[in-house]
């Protein structure tokens, strides 16, 4: 249903995210797991088209055959809220704060031309009963400051599933929730995906949200696929030295029984990524080829782009 | 012994807003009835949600805000409800860090003064050369090299950052280390590097600590007891190591049953593969 094939954003010619291919199915959940820069949410943007002005995208993006990458505004206009659906970390940021809820939901059905307005009014009550707003009759009326964090965000999941798309990108939806708001959340994203049989990205930082969602995990760092795989693979047996890293790092005990093994080194500032592999600098297997030549795919039980790792046999 | 820090029967309370002319004022209770004890050279860790009221404990802790009732006592002496002028000696011994140290740090200074600020208060008659000199080493043992004193907060990454701040913390030794969140903003491959720094330097400089976090994992890993709120009421206290094994409160089962849990990774040892119980 959605094919990527070597998608790479740039800006002002220096790569942001590099030759990223992956295929996602009707309702299946792809994981995106990244840290701060590793260009997660750069992938969001490019696949809705919204990326910011000065950043240039280039391979391609299938969606159910069709061709997105230099697609003209107006005709992405018709297939954003439609055909694809994007929610986003702080929904304070992304609801409109002058138009009520209601009417923000209904919005889109009348843009899209499924429904004459008081249709869609009443079907914005329906969608808001749906994610669980209390007392969405009254609710409707409200505008996004009279809601709380956790209602808001289900406002803006009642607004991305309106239009039914087949693909829903969620970026980071609980990173700002509370614990307990956060598995609620969770589960009424999987009610949904499994109600309408629609697709889904789930972009995160936390590993154990992805291993809550995901079918397929895909790990990015510094703007590169470093492995992907089926979700229990690359977390439960992960091949690849940054996965591996990663995972040594989550606290899992106390310090005065097991001390963490943290990666060394920071983040990279993706304005000085080397031409080679992007963990080259903080990585026990880095050498002079790492920093200097691409990492080659190698495929197994998981994929991962090293030039030392082998997968483990699948 | 006398604990560093003991809290008895804290209470704090903030006015709302109006709702009418001639309405009464209602509160908010933030903290209820806190009281706890911690021991020198221990971590006391205080989990709960947003506005559980653990941040409004922590400055209470410090004596940034004076509790409506009860009190807190460091090293067995009263330091809360006093006027700034009394709790000023002992300012230096008592520090804490934040969240976000971008906010914290002063953007137009060199951190390197910055670092050396609290220096100033703490020991006036040190000489240019020596505070230069602590800071330098300061510097070192946090992780960072001691020539990017010139530096200005910017010029950092959020891990960095997080160095500078608990560098300017631990500069005057204090005896008490209040940390809110100090890992929330960090990416995970970080996290783990400020974690250890923290708990290394706590076995260090022999200090006491209180650790506020949301994050479970966190509290696990660096406290030695852990206090779980609820709208500003203590649910449940206990041992590190009895409370994730046993936790008897309601609230605190649901908190840890709300936690995704991650599988194990044990990449070369396990030919199961998959399936690993949660660890």
């Amino acid at each position: 249903m959605l094919v990527l094939r070597d998608l790479s954003v740039s800006f002002r010619g220096r790569p942001v995210l590099r030759n990223l291919s992956l295929d996602l199915a009707p309702g299946e959940t792809l994981g995106l797991v990244g840290e701060s820069g590793s260009g997660k949410s750069m992938t969001a943007l490019a696949l809705m088209g919204l990326l910011p002005p000065g950043f240039v995208a280039s391979g391609s993006i299938r969606l159910d055959g069709h061709e997105l990458l230099g697609l003209a505004d107006a005709d992405l206009c018709r297939l954003r809220g439609r055909a694809m659906a994007m929610i986003f970390q702080e929904p304070m940021t992304a609801l409109n704060p002058v138009l009520s809820v209601g009417a923000q939901i209904a919005e889109g059905l009348v843009l899209h031309g499924l429904m004459a307005p008081r249709a869609a009014r009443e079907e914005a009550i329906r969608l808001m009963e749906r994610v669980g707003l209390p007392d969405p009759v009254r609710r409707a009326r409200s505008y996004p400051h009279e809601l709380s964090g956790g209602q808001r965000q289900r406002a803006m999941i009642a607004m991305a599933i309106a239009c039914r798309p087949a693909l829903l990108i969620a970026d980071e939806p609980t990173s700002a929730l509370d614990v307990s708001l956060q598995v609620e959340i969770l589960a009424l994203l999987r009610e949904i995906r499994d109600e309408t049989g629609m697709a889904m990205i789930f972009i995160s930082h936390d590993l154990s949200v992805i291993h809550a969602m995901a079918d397929r995990a895909l790990v990015l760092y510094g703007g590169l696929a470093m492995e992907s795989g089926p979700t229990r693979h690359v977390i439960g047996r992960p091949s690849h030295p940054y996965t591996q890293g990663l995972m040594a790092a989550i606290p899992r005990g106390n310090a005065h029984t097991g001390r963490l093994r943290p990666i060394p080194g920071q983040v990279p500032d993706l304005s000085r990524l080397p031409p080679g592999c992007p963990f080259a600098g903080r990585c026990a297997l880095g050498d002079t080829r790492c920093a200097e030549m691409p990492p080659p795919l190698r495929t197994g039980l998981t994929a991962l782009h090293c030039h030392h790792a082998e997968p483990a046999p699948a | 012994m006398t604990p560093v820090l003991e809290a008895i029967h804290l209470h704090q309370a903030y006015p709302l807003p109006r709702q009418g002319l001639f309405e009464r004022r209602q509160r908010v209770q933030a903290v209820r009835d806190v009281s706890f004890r911690l021991e020198e050279g221990q971590t006391l860790g205080i989990v709960g949600e947003s506005g559980s009221g653990k941040s409004t404990l922590a400055r209470l802790l410090v004596a940034l805000e004076k509790p409506r009732s009860g009190e807190v006592l460091f090293r067995g002496e009263r330091i809360s409800g006093l006027p700034e002028r009394s709790i000023r000696p002992v300012r230096p011994l008592i520090q804490m860090i934040f969240q976000d140290p971008f906010g914290s740090l002063d953007p137009r200074m060199r951190i390197g003064e910055s670092i050396a600020e609290p220096l100033g208060v703490a020991e006036p008659w040190l000489e240019v050369g020596e505070r230069a000199g602590r800071v330098a080493a300061m510097l070192e043992r946090v992780g960072l090299q001691p020539d990017m004193v010139a530096r200005y907060p910017h010029q950092f990454s959020g891990g960095q950052r997080q160095r500078i701040a608990i560098a300017r913390a631990l500069i005057t030794k204090p005896a008490l280390l209040v940390a809110d969140e100090p890992v929330s903003a960090l990416d995970v491959s970080v996290q783990a590097q400020i974690l250890n720094l923290l708990f290394d330097l706590k076995l260090e400089f022999g200090l006491s600590m209180v650790v506020i976090s949301h994050d479970l994992a966190v509290i696990r890993y660096l406290c030695d007891e852990v206090i779980v709120m609820a709208s500003g009421q203590v649910v449940e206290q206990a041992a590190t190591s009895r409370l994730f094994a046993a936790p008897q409160a309601e609230y605190t089962r649901a908190l840890m049953a709300a936690m995704p849990l991650l599988p194990d990774a044990r990449p070369e040892t396990d030919p199961a593969g998959g399936d690993i119980s949660p660890g």
